[in-house]
């Protein structure tokens, strides 16, 4: 029934943003109070609530096919809420940075609106749907969650009218969902972007605390599932265990192919985290910046097209000055204007 | 070398006694044991590291003990330019899955191994470097 309100209050509002940034925070904080103040403050409710808005998600994404198993398996649900892990064991098992709830939202918002099926379906409507859960979710308290998030503190939200973070992280969402809302502006990867700046606006502390989870997520995969093996496996796995490599492939090309979708998918979120990492968004910011610093300004440039993140990374001022330094040595008298020229050309080929 | 400190990384009990040619590498945490004798006192657990990436840590440094102290980096001279040697034994040694390189970053990082450190990124940035803008895409 909560939901039902919020999503009154929530959809006209996007429609408004579309029309002029200039009313879009005047509009917008007031609309966060009311929805903030439409929803019930008993703390027994809140995980309810959350658990509700990620079932949700879940299968408005699962029903959106293939494209949209990236974004779920970089979901991680924190610690805390058991109960989710029950109700979601596919999406419980991805190895993922802890964040909250929030933020995978939009990451899911940005793959979905991404893929052809639904942009035949008319993006407004799905992303303003997902984009009311997201806001949503913003405003509740979901203190159990994600405590450590400075948003979503319930106090922080209603008793001072326009905290910074709060602020900002509107701004964010709002420029997010507009950028959802209007198909033109679609790139490549955006996905990708979006989770980037999450990753960006969370604490560093989870940067580390990411691989503290990893390891552990094979164990907690077995456990999370309760089937009982079936009963030829053992000698099935022998068999296969017995098989040399090429068999090997052959066997799991065949056994993939007898799959469905939902098992690909499960395959999937299991070997992706494995092999495809993205180290300037896992590590730490300073670190991605050492580890950038090791580029040539070409390379630099290059990586600053991958994602938002990386942009903002690849565009660090101190960055470019130590890469302005070390040019003037190595090609003498180059001037600097010749040397931003290929960043200047690569910025107008953006904007324009 | 008497053992001078007791290590282990925060996911497993396994302790890694580490002896001071070792300990002076870790220029992060070598302050906290000093000259005394810590064989007896209780294993210090890192909260970054995890035991297998320890491990690799510490058989780096046993490998590169008796490496001269890195020269500060000059700052007129491209980074990848000052750091271009690197060994076959440290190449066969990275030689390792994305997961465990970033967890060696971010260990030699923790602990103050320079070496260490400079050697994982430029790696990290070989990577990175020669390839597309959508060929980086894969690798979210």
């Amino acid at each position: 029934m909560a939901r039902e309100e919020v999503t009154h209050h929530t959809a006209p509002n996007s429609d408004q943003e579309d029309e002029g940034e200039s009313m879009e925070l005047g509009a917008q904080l007031p609309a966060e109070l009311v929805v903030a103040d439409s929803l019930p403050q008993v703390p027994s409710s809140e995980v309810d609530n959350s658990l509700e808005g990620r079932t949700d998600i879940a299968t408005a994404s699962s029903s959106l096919g293939a494209t949209s198993v990236a974004p779920v398996s970089t979901v991680e649900i924190p610690a805390p809420c058991d109960r989710l892990e029950e109700m979601l064991p596919q999406i419980s098992s991805s190895s993922a940075p802890i964040y909250p709830i929030t933020e995978s939202l939009t990451v899911d918002t940005g793959h979905q609106c991404c893929s052809p099926n639904t942009r035949r379906l008319g993006p407004s409507p799905i992303s303003s749907a997902l984009g009311s859960h997201g806001r949503r979710m913003s405003t509740i308290p979901l203190s159990s969650l994600c405590s450590e998030h400075p948003i979503s503190h319930p106090a922080s939200s209603q008793e001072n009218t326009s905290p910074d973070n709060t602020l900002a992280y509107k701004r964010k969402s709002e420029m997010i969902e507009k950028e959802l809302s209007s198909p033109g502006k679609r790139v490549r990867g955006m996905s990708d972007s979006h989770l980037n700046i999450q990753l960006h606006s969370s604490p560093s502390a989870s940067h580390y605390g990411h691989f503290h989870v990893s390891p552990q997520t094979p164990s907690r995969r077995r456990s999370s599932c309760k089937v009982r093996p079936p009963r030829n496996m053992e000698s099935w796995l022998q068999t296969f265990v017995l098989w040399d490599s090429t068999e090997k492939t052959y066997a799991l090309n065949q056994l993939i192919d007898r799959c469905d979708t939902a098992h690909v998918r499960h395959i999937m979120a299991v070997i992706e985290p494995q092999f495809q990492r993205d180290f300037i968004s896992l590590l730490p910011k300073e670190l991605a910046l050492y580890v950038l610093s090791f580029l040539n300004p070409k390379d630099l440039l290059r990586a600053g097209q991958t994602c938002q993140y990386w942009r903002m990374l690849a565009e660090d001022t101190l960055l470019w000055k130590q890469k302005c330094r070390e040019s003037g040595a190595d090609l003498g008298n180059i001037t600097l204007s010749e040397l931003l020229a290929p960043k200047l050309a690569v910025f107008l080929s953006m904007t324009l | 070398m008497a053992t001078i400190a007791q290590l282990k990384g925060w996911d497993s009990e396994e302790v890694f006694n580490v002896d001071g040619e070792i300990l002076n590498q870790f220029s992060s945490i070598k302050e906290l044991f000093g000259n005394a004798d810590a064989s007896n006192s209780e294993p210090l657990s890192l909260p970054n590291v995890s035991a297998a990436t320890f491990q690799k840590v510490i058989e780096w440094c046993k490998h590169h003990k008796d490496d001269p102290s890195l020269p500060p980096l000059k700052c007129n001279k491209a980074i990848s330019e000052q750091i271009k040697d690197v060994s076959d034994w440290d190449r066969e040694f990275l030689h390792v899955d994305q997961k465990t390189l970033c967890e060696l970053i971010l260990a030699a990082g923790y602990l103050g191994i320079d070496g260490l450190f400079r050697l994982t990124c430029k790696t990290v940035a070989d990577m990175i470097s020669g390839t597309t803008s959508d060929e980086n895409n894969f690798q979210h």
